[in-house]
């Protein structure tokens, strides 16, 4: 166990380098400054304002400037709120996304278990067809069709929610339901495959043979062995509910990270898009790790061979 | 069960020709297959059948509601939003087809390259894999995006560029098998060069796997054009998809819902027609799997 934590931690070193680099490479490449505006600034202030954030000095140099910065989790300042650095921002618009995060992670896990389990336990029965079919359905609404949708519905026709604004703690419900129900599909579609290929093997027999009701053996037995493709499948769904936020935190104006990133795209404030790309990179290592760390808890097997 | 009946009534079909029964026979990949061929015709052959300009501004008659005249009713500027739609389809789709191009022709010659010549090779080319699946390749399209400009071809390929891995990864396994079958061996004792190896023997028998892969990718491109759209770092005016008038749609949905509706329809009713395509395809040239 310790030593699966350790390798992992230190394979995500040369992985984090790699983004660190090819973002800080793209981000170079562009063409145009970041201050080059509509109306252009006087040349002697560009070229101070590029000198005090060190763009006049040659690439190389600019590159391990920008590492040595990085190795010490200083992600440097942003240009578009001065005075403010990559990582004060990071750190006060974060929490608010992984709160909206976890919730919509809690929304997934019990929409797709609950259908997926629902699904598994009858298989081809009118049940197993409902869950499935609305899966599908659920697979084919995107964040991005399905946030305004409910919006639209539930906010402005209906008037059960606030449209915009995050302030009560009533205004997270359409925004995690938005976020939690498209990887809510994912999971119950997944589940129920895999409680499929589990529900005929051996063990199972053994334990209703041993006098396991169905229930017991259904739930105890069959789910633990399952889980483990839901698990392996978080991984995936904590980078798609990154992106998801994005749109899920612009339509809904949640003033999280995400949301902040992509006006920090849109604007070219470079340091901040660098940092949060390299920020996101480091959590979505995390979460495989923590993933890779239940999936050995569930499955004792995988704990010797780490 | 199915295939017992195949067997009983039909001993001497091939494969291919039972893969393609399993396939008709699949009520809903049909009808998905039958849908996304509706809708690209219509798209594609939209200006002909419907012959507004996408382009013209009617200011006068703004906002709109679906009518006669304007059956999907008019955006903001009194633009058509039958042709609208119809155009973003056009742009949605051919994203998503060249996008599927790239990512195969990356994946397909990255795999097969992989499986063939196996050993160290084969070991670091999927290690590079594992590596590049832990990569936040969205967030790298979006900054080439940002740098680059939103240019039409960049969309496709950058897209492209980052969906082939599990397109390698299948086709890297399928090769590995197929080297160990006689008739590859036998054909390469005869004296076939790689070359003519990876003409006759592996794609064609590869082909079916890829096909099915192929049709996956197209929605997972969509998507993500769609996505970059709806951020406002995709396609850029004149042209629209199907993600950038969802966009729009979704600001004046109070008083234009017309504007939200239409093209999210079109756009959710691909993304379930194409999925269906896809598992069915899957199921019927895999039918070990399908048994399941």
């Amino acid at each position: 166990m310790a030593r699966l934590i350790f390798r992992r931690l230190l394979e995500a070193i040369p992985i984090l380098w790699i983004v660190a680099t090819l973002a800080f490479l793209l981000a170079r490449a562009a063409p145009g400054g970041p201050f080059d505006r509509e109306s252009p600034l006087p040349p002697e202030v560009k070229a101070a304002v590029e000198a005090h954030y060190g763009l006049d000095k040659p690439l190389i140099e600019q590159y391990g400037a920008f590492l040595k910065n990085l190795a010490t989790a200083n992600l440097g300042p942003s240009y578009k709120y001065p005075g403010w650095s990559v990582q004060e921002l990071i750190a006060d618009k974060f929490p608010v996304s992984l709160e909206l995060g976890l919730w919509a992670l809690v929304v997934a896990l019990i929409v797709g278990l609950g259908a997926g389990l629902l699904a598994a336990s009858r298989p081809n029965s009118p049940r197993d067809h409902g869950a499935m079919g609305l899966a599908v359905v659920g697979i084919c609404l995107p964040t991005f069709v399905l946030a305004p949708l409910l919006l639209w519905v539930f906010a402005i026709k209906l008037g059960w929610f606030n449209a915009m604004g995050y302030a009560s703690g009533a205004d997270i419900v359409l925004p995690a339901l938005t976020l939690g129900l498209y990887f809510g599909a994912f999971i119950a579609r997944l589940t129920r495959g895999s409680m499929l290929e589990v529900r005929n093997q051996d063990f199972m027999r053994t334990a209703r043979a041993k006098g396991a009701g169905f229930s017991r053996a259904y739930l105890l037995h069959a789910t633990r062995n399952a889980l483990g493709s839901v698990v392996s499948y978080l991984g995936p769904t904590v980078a798609g509910l990154l992106t998801g936020s994005f749109v899920v935190e612009t339509v809904f104006q949640i003033p999280g990270l995400g949301r902040f990133f992509v006006s920090a795209a849109l604007d070219r404030d470079y340091p901040m898009v660098l940092g949060t790309v390299v920020f996101y990179a480091a959590l979505i290592l995390l979460c495989n790790l923590l993933a890779d760390l239940a999936l050995a808890w569930l499955n004792p097997r995988l704990r010797k061979n780490g | 069960m199915a295939d017992t009946r195949d067997m009983l009534s039909a001993p001497s079909l091939s494969p291919r020709a039972q893969a393609w029964g399993r396939l008709r026979r699949n009520k809903a990949a049909v009808a998905g297959a039958v849908g996304v061929c509706v809708l690209m015709a219509a798209c594609f052959l939209g200006g002909f059948l419907w012959p507004q300009d996408p382009a013209a501004q009617e200011l006068s008659n703004a906002l709109s509601s679906p009518s006669l005249s304007h059956p999907l009713g008019t955006d903001a500027l009194g633009r058509d939003m039958l042709a609208r739609v119809l155009q973003g389809g056009r742009v949605s789709f051919a994203v998503g087809l060249l996008g599927t191009a790239v990512s195969l022709v990356i994946g397909v010659f990255y795999g097969m390259f992989s499986g063939w010549r196996g050993g160290r090779t084969d070991a670091l080319m999927m290690r590079l894999i594992d590596i590049a699946y832990a990569l936040p390749f969205t967030l790298f399209v979006m900054l080439l995006m940002v740098v680059f400009g939103r240019q039409f071809w960049l969309i496709f390929v950058a897209i492209g560029a980052v969906q082939w891995l599990t397109m390698a990864r299948i086709v890297r396994g399928e090769t590995l098998a197929l080297k160990q079958r006689s008739f590859v061996e036998a054909s390469r004792v005869l004296g076939q060069n790689g070359r003519g190896i990876f003409k006759k023997h592996l794609l064609p028998n590869l082909a079916g796997t890829i096909a099915i892969y192929a049709t996956l990718t197209v929605p997972t491109v969509m998507l993500l054009e769609a996505f970059l759209s709806f951020l406002g770092l995709g396609v850029q005016a004149p042209l629209t998809s199907w993600g950038d008038l969802i966009k729009d749609g979704a600001v004046l949905m109070e008083e234009a819902p017309w504007l939200l509706i239409f093209p999210s329809l079109a756009f959710s009713l691909t993304l379930l027609g194409l999925n269906f395509l896809g598992d069915g395809l899957r199921d019927a040239l895999d039918p070990r799997r399908g048994e399941k």
